[in-house]
């Protein structure tokens, strides 16, 4: 075949063009430290790419909300150990109240007491945490306790999405914990204890310290219940933490992420192969033609 | 003494025919680079008593390898014309950052927050933000995908219009060729010119030329004749009622819609990307946006606002599946209103429930439809896309390689070789300083007979 000028420059010039497409392609993917990084890369491994984006995306969402509604328990399980603690405290006053023994005005000392405690444990059934009230239920923006103690919130069970299909509860009970619904109504007990204390009722004390006991009984059962959903909600985050982690793993070989020493050979050969064909190049123009003789 | 007259003639032919070769040189040497030039030979022949002459120019023209570079170069214009249509939409649908992907990521993940914090107003503005952001990301890559659309239109107008003047242009040439070669002059440049034209006229809609014996061209291409006898087509491109381009042939006043035959050229890349390509990714697109929508306002519409109202959807709802990703927006009656994102199961449950919140958060991993879930839509979509710039870019890798090929068998006919040309201006220059040598010669000759006889 009869070869010009212009077919030798022609090749020269397409030569080099495959050559600095080359090398384009391998600074692109080294500096953006993965393979795939559209579409046209490869399909395949873009579309994994995008599903596995978003199934990260979406565990890293409810691994935050898990560990936020975990704390919002932790609130709620520090109140119910603190109810408890109040309670047996009541329980230990009525003990000393069933003394026969004691005067009634030690008795009316002690209802003194029992009265501060009904208030303390008033307040810590209207504890807020984070998202409002954690003892009404559903109703979040009211004091679930009114001031004589009568419980003005719901039972409803509210739960956050922690998996597909499994919502994990972010509340407990406050009926259960401090109203007939779960035994006694600590409140209406309390204030029955301290008014038989007050009237020197020692029948009415005895009677109080099985009230106190069941109401005590009742709050650390709602407490167990809080704490085995925050274990559960916490455990949850820490699963979730760990496919996350596996899920990126994945994501990152499929995309040629996490082969960065090959990308930067890649880079390196391109970028050889790119000099090697600039040095054609002089040496193919600097061939001597009879126009220069 | 007419022996040495004889000889005078001779030499005076020789310098003559000589200095003709050495001007076809010249014109090769001049023309290497200029496009669609081809190659000149200048033919020497002996004439009867002795002498020589140059009586033709002929070009070193091959019809086969010049009809293989006509043909490559519509096909290579039309790949590179798709694949860069391909290319932009490839952006536009698949931008680095905040894909819809991301955008619908986002959206699911504020209605996990509105699960965590159903009354908390921050949430609940973030919830509108991000569905806000979504249904922008959709009508940002349906306009942008329709802006590509209407790019292509008006390219294809410009493409027509570049054809309609080198058929015009062809057609004075021709005639000229015509004349020229009825009157037997020299019709190299005219015939470098049309050639040129005609491979203009192949990247743009795609042809094929055939000479009849008068040197007169006729032209096919978009299934019909561009040019013929003096006469060329008109082209015009219009949007039809489906919103398709139309490529029409108006051949004296007889007007035939040519779309379907443009198979070559830059215009049928056009065509392509702009009615077949991007209308695919349109529907997917549209059908994304209309699924997504309708699936969260399912759910959204059983929700109770914090003022204890509910039925009301998140995203307006859309009537049509076309244009659902241009028109996807927030419910007007939503805007602003982040107390109105219905969150709770039930009215009574308002405003600590979550369950229409939770539900919300959960079609993260629902079927949308027919298609899989929101992520696997999009990456279904972004797959198309990826297919569909491959695709593009291997056939113009492909094209590429056969032009590269078509132009190195045109260039071996019809390109012009320096050094070949040094060596034969050496050849021509010999040959004439021999013939003034000879005039010289001639000229003692002369003198030292004058001088006998003076």
């Amino acid at each position: 075949m009869r070869v010009t000028d212009n077919t030798r420059l022609l090749n020269v010039l397409r030569n080099n063009a495959v050559s600095a497409k080359r090398l384009t392609l391998a600074s692109r993917r080294a500096s953006a430290g993965a393979k795939v990084i559209s579409p046209s890369d490869d399909p395949v491994a873009f579309g994994t790419s995008v599903r596995r984006g978003s199934t990260i995306a979406n565990i890293a969402s409810r691994t935050s909300v898990a560990r936020a509604a975990a704390d919002d328990l932790t609130v709620t399980e520090g109140a119910l150990n603190s109810a408890t603690d109040l309670l047996a405290q009541a329980r230990s006053l009525a003990v000393q109240g069933a003394n026969d023994a004691l005067s009634p005005t030690d008795r009316a000392a002690l209802a003194t007491s029992v009265d501060g405690i009904r208030e303390q444990l008033l307040g810590l059934a209207n504890t807020r945490g984070a998202q409002g009230y954690v003892f009404g239920g559903s109703r979040t923006d009211t004091p679930p306790f009114d001031a004589t103690g009568a419980f003005v919130g719901n039972d409803t069970v509210l739960r956050v999405p922690v998996t597909d299909g499994v919502g994990v509860k972010k509340n407990v009970s406050g009926a259960k914990a401090f109203t007939a619904a779960g035994g006694i109504d600590v409140f209406t007990q309390l204030a029955a204890l301290s008014t038989a204390l007050t009237t020197n009722n020692v029948a009415g004390v005895r009677t109080g310290i099985d009230d106190m006991q069941t109401g005590y009984d009742q709050a650390v059962a709602v407490q167990v219940d809080a704490g085995l959903s925050m274990e559960r909600l916490r455990s949850s985050a820490d699963v979730l933490d760990t496919a996350s982690l596996a899920v990126s793993q994945a994501n990152s070989r499929d995309i040629g992420a996490d082969d960065l020493a090959g990308l930067a050979t890649e880079l390196a050969a391109a970028s050889n192969s790119y000099t090697q064909s600039l040095d054609v190049t002089k040496k193919l123009l600097s061939i001597p033609s009879l126009a220069n003789a | 003494m007419g022996g040495l007259f004889s000889l005078l003639s001779v030499a005076r032919d020789g310098v003559l025919a000589q200095t003709a070769a050495l001007n076809v040189t010249g014109q090769n040497v001049a023309g290497a680079n200029t496009p669609g030039y081809v190659k000149r030979t200048a033919t020497l022949e002996s004439v009867p008593g002795g002498g020589v002459q140059a009586s033709t120019v002929t070009r070193s023209f091959d019809r086969f390898t010049y009809a293989q570079l006509v043909d490559q170069s519509g096909r290579l214009s039309a790949a590179t014309a798709r694949s860069t249509a391909i290319s932009d939409v490839e952006v536009t649908m698949v931008p680095g950052t905040d894909t819809i992907s991301d955008r619908a990521d986002a959206l699911f993940a504020s209605f996990n927050q509105l699960a965590l914090s159903p009354s908390d107003s921050g949430v609940r503005s973030a919830v509108l933000a991000k569905a806000g952001w979504l249904a922008a990301g959709f009508a940002q890559s349906a306009d942008g995908l329709q802006a590509s659309r209407n790019e292509l239109a008006t390219r294809a107008s410009d493409v027509v219009g570049e054809v309609n003047d080198r058929l015009a242009s062809i057609a004075k040439i021709d005639q000229s060729i015509i004349a020229a070669k009825a009157r037997g002059e020299d019709a190299n440049d005219l015939l470098d010119t049309r050639d040129k034209l005609v491979q203009d006229v192949a990247d743009r809609v795609g042809a094929r030329a055939v000479e009849s014996p008068n040197g007169g061209l006729t032209i096919f291409g978009g299934g019909t004749v561009l040019y013929e006898g003096g006469k060329a087509a008109t082209l015009s491109s219009s949007i039809d009622p489906s919103g398709a381009l139309r490529i029409q042939a108006d051949r004296n006043g007889n007007v035939i819609d040519v779309t379907k035959g443009v198979d070559s050229g830059t215009l049928a890349g056009v065509i392509q990307a702009r009615d077949s390509d991007i209308p695919g990714l349109q529907s997917s697109l549209d059908s994304f946006a209309k699924d997504i929508t309708d699936k969260v306002n399912a759910v959204h519409v059983n929700g109770f606002a914090l003022d204890g109202t509910t039925g009301r959807p998140l995203f307006a709802p859309s009537a049509t599946v076309q244009g659902a990703a241009h028109s996807m927006a927030l419910d007007p009656g939503i805007v602003d209103h982040p107390e109105l994102i219905g969150a709770s199961g039930t009215a009574s449950d308002v405003p600590g429930g979550n369950d229409v919140a939770v539900a919300l958060a959960s079609l993260s991993n629902a079927q949308l439809g027919a298609g899989g879930t929101s992520a696997e839509r999009y990456a279904s979509i972004a797959g198309q896309v990826g297919v569909l710039r491959n695709v593009s870019q291997s056939d113009e890798t492909m094209r590429t390689d056969t032009m590269a090929t078509a132009t190195t068998l045109r260039e071996s006919t019809s390109g012009v070789s320096t050094d070949e040309e040094m060596i034969q201006m050496q050849q021509f220059q010999r040959a004439f300083d021999a013939s003034t040598r000879v005039l010289k010669t001639v000229n003692d000759l002369f003198d030292s007979v004058l001088a006998i006889v003076t």
